[in-house]
This record gives C-alpha cells, sequence and structure tokens, in this order.
C-alpha cells in the first residue's frame, strides 16, 4: 500500500516536473513569438515608411513629367518643374538662374509661403559665394552638385543643390536648391537625377518639335508655290494654245468682218441713192412736174427696187457676221478666263464641244470632215474654260495627226452612272512609245518651236481634277480615239 | 508531429490506464522530449511512434486499433480547441469536405510546416462519402477513428470502410465513410 502510494507520489512528481518544463518552454516559445512579432511590426513600419516615401517620389516624378508634357512657355516650365523640385526635398527657396557667354541673371524663384520675399533675395545674393556658376556654357555637366553651405542669416541651410539644363546654344540655366537635412539621402540624389533627365528630354522634345513645325511652315509655303505655279502653267498653256489658234482665230473673225464691211459700203450706196431719190421727188413735186412715167424712170434710175429688196439680206448678212464674231469672243472669253479651280458649276459638255469647235474651226473647216453626233448630255459639274481647253487641245491634235486630211468625230455613249465622250480621228495613229509617254509632261512628237508638249498632261491632271477617266486607242495609219468617262454626280442621276 | 497530439496522447494513456502507466511509458521510452510536450511545439513522427508502439506493447493491442481508439477519442478534443465558424455541424460528410477545403488551410496559416493528409474525393451519396487519403505518414487507421469520433460527436454513427489500403499493398488508401443511420 505504501508502495503504491510512493509510486504515485513518485509519478505526481514526475508529472510536475514534466509540466514545469513544458510551460516554461510554451513562455520561451511565447517569448520568442513575441520577440518575432515586435520585429515583424519594426519591418512593416519601416516598409509602410519606404512606400509613403516611394509614393512621394512617384507622384513628384509624375508631376514632373506631367508639367514637361504640358504645353507651356519654357519659364513657365521652369518655375513649376523649381517649385515641384523644392516642394520635393522639402526647401524654402529655390533659383533657377539664366547663363550664357555674357550674361547671368536671375530667371524665376520659389519661395514657400511662409518665408520673405526678401530673404529670397538676400540668400540669392549669398549664393554665389558656394557655388560656382561660371561654368562653361559649351561643356554642361550632367547630374546634380551639391555643395556645402554656411551662413549665419541662414542657420537651417545645411546644403545648396544646384545642377545645368542647357536651353539653347551656349546658353544654360542653372537651377538651385537648398537643403535643409544633414544628411542627403542617395536615393533623393536617384530621383532627382531622374527628373532632370525627364526634364532634358522634355525640353530636346519641344525643340524638336518647334524644328518640325518650322519645316512643316516650309513645306506649306512650298506646296503652296508649287500649286500657284501649276495654275500659271495651266494658262499659259492654254495662252500658247491660243497662240497657235489666233491666225485661224483671226481668220474666223476677218471673214464676217470682211463682208460686214463691204455691205456696209453697199449699204451707204444705197443711203445716198435713197437720199437722192428723196431730193428728187422733193423738187419734182415743188415744180409739179412729177408723174409716173418720172418715178418709174428715177427708181429705174437709182435701182430702188433692187435696193429694198437687198437691204434686207445685207442686214441680215451683217447681222449674222456680227452673231458669228460674237460667238467667237464668247467663247474665247470663257476659254481664256484664269478662273478659280476650285469653283466647278453645272456645264453640258456638249455645249463646251460646240465652244471649243468654234475657236478650232478655222483650222478644221478646210481639209477635214468633222462628225459632231453629240446630243442634250445631262449637266456635270466642272470648270468650263478648263474644259474646253481639254477638247481644243483634242480637236488642234487630231487635225495635225491627219495631214492628208481625214474625219475628226466626236460621238457618244451613255450608261446608267456616266458617259463616254469619244474624239476619233482617222490619222496617222501612234506607236507603242508614243502612246506610253502620251501624258508626260514637254513630252511631244511635233517640230521644236511648235508644241511645248504640255497639252495632253495638262489636259489629262484637268480631266483627273474632274473625275474624268481617260482611255486612248490608237492603230498605226488608222486612226486614234480619245475616250472621256465623265461620272454623273448624285444629283444629275 | 504537432505538440497537440502528444499532449492529447498523454491525456488519453492517462485515462484510459492511469498516471502510473505513462510514467513508465516515459520511463521506458525515454523520449528525447522527457515528455515535457507543449502543444505550440513540433515533435519527430518517430517519438510518437515509439510511444505508441510501448503502450501497444506492454497492453497487448494491436497497433492499428490503437490507431483508431485514440483518433476517435482525439476528435472531441481537437474540435474543443477549434476556432469559431470551423465547428462540426449539419451534415458530417459535409464536414468531411470542409476539413479539406477550410479547416486545412486554416491550420496551414497558422503552422505553416504541418504535414496535412490531403482527401481526394471519389463519389458521394446522401449516405456515403468516398476518399482517398494521401499522407506520407500513412495513418489511415488513424484518420478512420477521426471520422468515427466526428459520427460519435454529431451523433451519426459512422462506418469506415478501408476499400484499399497501402497496409495491403494497394496503390493507395481509400476509405468508403458511411453513415450508419442513413
Amino acid at each position: 500500500m505504501k508502495e503504491d502510494k510512493d509510486a504515485l507520489v513518485s509519478a505526481l512528481m514526475n508529472k510536475v516536473s514534466r509540466e514545469k518544463r513544458a510551460r516554461e518552454l510554451a513562455e520561451k516559445q511565447l517569448e520568442q513569438y513575441s520577440l518575432d512579432i515586435y520585429h515583424k511590426n519594426i519591418e512593416l513600419q519601416s516598409s509602410l515608411l519606404k512606400a509613403e516615401r516611394n509614393q512621394t517620389e512617384l507622384k513628384f516624378l509624375n508631376d514632373v513629367s506631367s508639367e514637361i508634357s504640358l504645353n507651356t512657355s519654357i519659364d513657365v516650365l521652369f518655375n513649376n518643374t523649381l517649385r515641384l523640385i523644392s516642394e520635393f526635398v522639402v526647401s524654402k527657396y529655390g533659383f533657377y538662374i539664366y547663363v550664357s557667354k555674357s550674361d547671368k541673371r536671375l530667371r524665376g524663384q520659389f519661395t514657400s509661403q511662409d518665408v520673405d520675399e526678401n530673404c529670397a533675395s538676400s540668400l540669392y545674393n549669398q549664393l554665389f559665394d558656394y557655388i560656382d556658376i561660371d561654368i562653361d556654357v559649351e561643356n554642361v555637366s550632367q547630374g546634380w552638385f551639391i555643395n556645402a553651405f554656411e551662413h549665419e542669416s541662414f542657420p537651417e541651410i545645411r546644403w545648396l543643390l544646384s545642377t545645368t539644363v542647357s536651353v539653347k546654344k551656349d546658353e544654360v540655366i542653372w537651377l538651385v536648391v537648398p537643403y535643409y537635412q544633414d544628411s542627403i539621402d542617395e536615393e533623393y540624389l536617384y530621383v532627382l537625377d531622374t527628373a532632370l533627365a525627364q526634364l532634358k528630354t522634355g525640353l530636346n522634345r519641344r525643340t524638336n518639335e518647334a524644328k518640325i513645325l518650322k519645316r512643316n511652315q516650309t513645306l506649306q509655303e512650298t506646296i503652296a508655290n508649287l500649286e500657284s505655279t501649276r495654275k500659271q502653267l495651266i494658262q499659259s498653256e492654254k495662252m500658247a494654245s491660243l497662240g497657235q489658234l489666233a491666225a485661224g482665230v483671226a481668220h474666223e473673225i476677218n471673214n464676217p468682218i470682211g463682208f460686214i464691211q463691204s455691205n456696209l459700203q453697199t449699204l451707204k450706196h444705197y443711203i445716198n441713192n435713197l437720199l437722192s431719190y428723196s431730193e428728187k421727188i422733193g423738187v419734182a413735186i415743188s415744180s409739179k412736174s412729177a408723174d409716173d412715167s418720172f418715178h418709174q424712170l428715177l427708181k429705174k434710175t437709182l435701182d430702188i427696187d433692187y435696193i429694198f429688196e437687198d437691204v434686207d439680206d445685207l442686214i441680215d448678212s451683217n447681222l449674222d457676221g456680227i452673231g458669228r464674231v460674237s460667238e467667237i469672243v464668247s467663247g474665247l472669253k470663257t476659254f481664256t478666263h484664269s478662273g478659280n479651280d476650285e469653283e466647278f458649276i453645272p456645264v453640258k459638255i456638249n455645249e463646251v464641244v460646240e465652244q471649243s469647235l468654234k475657236i478650232a474651226w478655222n483650222s478644221i473647216k478646210y481639209d477635214y470632215n468633222l462628225t459632231n453626233e453629240l446630243t442634250d448630255l445631262p449637266t456635270i459639274k466642272g470648270n468650263p474654260g478648263q474644259l474646253q481647253q481639254v477638247f481644243i487641245n483634242f480637236f488642234v491634235n487630231a487635225t495635225q495627226a491627219m495631214p492628208e486630211g481625214g474625219t475628226l468625230s466626236i460621238t457618244e455613249e451613255r450608261h446608267e452612272d456616266f458617259f463616254i465622250v469619244k474624239v476619233s480621228d482617222t490619222g496617222v495613229g501612234m506607236d507603242e512609245h508614243t502612246l506610253n509617254q502620251l501624258f508626260t509632261p514637254f513630252y511631244t512628237t511635233k517640230p521644236v518651236g511648235e508644241g511645248t508638249g504640255l497639252g495632253l498632261s495638262i489636259s489629262y491632271a484637268i480631266l483627273e481634277a474632274h473625275n474624268v477617266d481617260v482611255k486612248v486607242d490608237s492603230e498605226i495609219n488608222k486612226g486614234t480615239t480619245f475616250s472621256l468617262r465623265f461620272l454623273l454626280d448624285d444629283e444629275t442621276q | 508531429m504537432k505538440g497537440v497530439v502528444f499532449v492529447q496522447f498523454a491525456d488519453f494513456i492517462e485515462e484510459k490506464f492511469g498516471l502510473l502507466f505513462w510514467d513508465e511509458v516515459l520511463d521506458a521510452v525515454k523520449p528525447p522530449s522527457e515528455g515535457a510536450y507543449t502543444t505550440v511545439e513540433t515533435y519527430p513522427d518517430d517519438e510518437f511512434l515509439s510511444l505508441l508502439s510501448y503502450v501497444c506493447e506492454t497492453k497487448g493491442i494491436d497497433s492499428s486499433d490503437a490507431q483508431v481508439l485514440f483518433g476517435r477519442w482525439l476528435f472531441e478534443k481537437l474540435h474543443a480547441i477549434a476556432p469559431p465558424g470551423n465547428k462540426a455541424e449539419g451534415d458530417p460528410l459535409q464536414f468531411l469536405r470542409r476539413v479539406q477545403d477550410v479547416i486545412h488551410v486554416e491550420v496551414k496559416k497558422l503552422n505553416a510546416d504541418a504535414i496535412l493528409p490531403e482527401f481526394k474525393f471519389i463519389a458521394e451519396t446522401e449516405a456515403s462519402l468516398t476518399l482517398e487519403y494521401i499522407s506520407p505518414r500513412h495513418l489511415c487507421r488513424f484518420c478512420e477513428g477521426i471520422i468515427l469520433g466526428l459520427g460519435d460527436y454529431m451523433s451519426h454513427p459512422m462506418e469506415v470502410r478501408h476499400q484499399q489500403c497501402v497496409h495491403n499493398c494497394d496503390p493507395s488508401c481509400v476509405l468508403e465513410v458511411v453513415k450508419k443511420d442513413a
């Protein structure tokens, strides 16, 4: 019994001792846990601080970047960037100084709200005792300078952070920011370096943009010049072809003028006869000698019956002659009118063709047959003067392609969305080489001094501007056909 | 193996065979920890197996049966210390699913080094759940005991059938848990 008790007591003692050890172990573990948690807490706090700082740094860089991307003036850009840098390094001041070979002056400054502007001026005057600002403007260094600063008026300022940014050839901007902490964190300097790099890239971009803008302007001017030259060229080609036609046109005008002149002379003679007839009848009546036989004799002598018969014809013939001259002049007027290229008005191609035929008529009428089968075509939008120039050019070319005479035909083909006008000749035709060069400026088969080589190329440009497709079919010794496809616009369909 | 198993094992042996016997076990096995177990510490698996095999040999119990007995007894103790929200409620088979998806995840959060068995659920009916038990410790009978303890606690008698067992040279352990009252 006693042995059992002793054994139980011993076992209990053992258990107590185990429990005690277990408790000690557990407490130790608890202490370890507490320590771990404490360290983790410290770590967390430091991570939090770091994260906050990273956030500030990122915000700063982001602000600088946004500032640079704005299209502000260089002065505004430097002022705002200086403020951001000063605020980032928790400084109360900031200066930016323009330096060239011959000049050095303060261009802008930042002062926090709690300091006096006068203090800033006073500090600015001290700066050059601490930093060597007379730098070589041609060799601008990268990065930030750190100079120690010690002045009784500004006991809190420990350092001056400064850097240079090249703005133009031989011109730099100095950025100077006082720093208040005893030591400068390396990470701050990395961030400031990044901001500086951003600023420099931004400035480069601006310079390049300005250059591109200038080049663009020059290009625009060149294009405008080219356009005006092109217009002049069209006009001068028009005048040149008019020059070629001048003799014919003059003949067309001279012809009616000639018979009008002759008719007028006849009419003058008739008027004289009529005056004499009237006078003689008057005398006879007052001497009471007028009788029918006298009257008949007088009429016969002065050809009065014939005059009355002929005067109507003469006047009709003159009116017709004047009409012809007037039509030619009016055709020439549309043709020579330089007008505005963009000025498209409703035109009928059959009318344009008729006007053109009138001007070129003298070149056609003697040696060629003309077949104009155009009917009343739908109205399209176009420049009548330019289209006339095109047709005259085709007609003159056609006659020149038929030195032995032939037929010039103008026919039409109607379709739902377009119509085709064909100008055909029965001339010498063109070989493949000429066909390929047909619309090339300054290419001509005519002898020197006879053709500019610009006619068809200008015609082609005009037709292109009118959205007209041109097709050429030609066969040697058979003839050539130009097919012009005019699109109907929505209004005319 | 987590200290909580050792602490509970000590209580289990004391409860079943008395303090004197547990004192004898420790004296005979001489575990490196000297039996001063705390729930927060982790101890070698071998230490537990040495203690278990001594108990089985001395008391003439089959080792597998001892695992079932201890597991069945242990469920309620473990359940008592489980945090709120992880208590066994509703259907016991559903709770088994939650052990894998929720409770083991929570245990891992607190004890990153804990080695936990993995259950692969193979088939399920209203009354049964077939799962593959995967653990390097191969304590499938211990697992059976815990499942039976769950049934006891929820007053749903359960049966665990070992369809396959690595101890019978099968490639894996497949347990079919059946609700006996269904």
